[in-house]
């Protein structure tokens, strides 16, 4: 995975690149198709009951793929064809992720959620603020209590007076 | 780099259902009068809001998931 990341990204387009057609040219320069969150699901809804396309999303799903993964290539795909804003696709995503869900489960497919609490799949600070403090918290409880704490605590007095007062 | 946001939604969602405040039996001037649930100006416009219609249609589609484990 690290040797992956290394790699140069020399696939990716040159800086300008998005420049080099005209605008308005590309699907998604152009205004959504469906603006609201109802409209985009009417157009997923039926795309995803349809018998062809459950078979193949059955079948990704078996391969191992996450829903979540799933979900988020489909919106994507939405939103480069100008169905949906980039706004609207994300509001409908967890959405997205409970349909292919409960389609996988009425056809009794095992699938991978891809919503496992992970450190690589939590982007959240806080969920790895919580991890992090939990992990050195079971780290200082393994250890024997001699190394944790061997100096008895020392009392320092603390002068109250303010920084310009006569020291005594 | 996150490429995939799809689990933060996913989590960010249940959470913000998760912390839905729960109706509250506001007493009418009525006297004699059961007390009636009564929606606030702040729950009808809650409602407009399209993460609270997407916290509904997900709230929908568990339950309909959980009948189907459940048998």
């Amino acid at each position: 995975m690290a040797d992956i990341m290394m790699q140069p990204p020399l696939d990716a387009p040159i800086p300008g690149h998005s420049l080099t057609k005209e605008l308005g040219s590309r699907p998604w320069q152009q205004p959504a198709q469906y603006t609201t969150v109802e409209d985009a699901l009417d157009y997923y809804i039926p795309r995803l009951e349809s018998e062809e396309v459950t078979e193949q999303l059955l079948d990704v799903l078996e391969m191992g793929i996450p829903v979540t993964t799933v979900a988020n290539t489909m919106q994507l795909g939405s939103v480069m064809e100008g169905k949906h804003s980039v706004d609207v696709g994300m509001l409908i995503l967890p959405v997205l992720v409970e349909l292919i869900m409960l389609i996988a489960d009425s056809a009794k497919v095992e699938y991978t959620s891809g919503l496992e609490k992970d450190k690589k799949m939590r982007g959240s600070l806080v969920d790895l603020a919580v991890s992090k403090f939990n992990e050195e918290k079971g780290m200082k409880q393994d250890l024997p209590i001699s190394e944790v704490d061997d100096e008895p605590l020392k009392v320092t007095a603390s002068s109250s007076s303010g920084l310009m007062s006569r020291s005594i | 780099m996150l490429t995939n946001p799809t689990a933060i939604m996913h989590q960010n969602l249940s959470m913000a259902m998760k912390n839905t405040p729960e109706e509250k039996e506001v007493s009418k001037n009525t006297l004699m009068g059961p007390p009636k649930k009564q929606m606030t100006k702040a729950k009808e416009d809650d409602i407009l809001q399209p993460s609270r219609r997407i916290a509904s249609y997900i709230d929908t589609i568990q339950k309909k998931r959980e009948e189907i484990k459940n048998g």
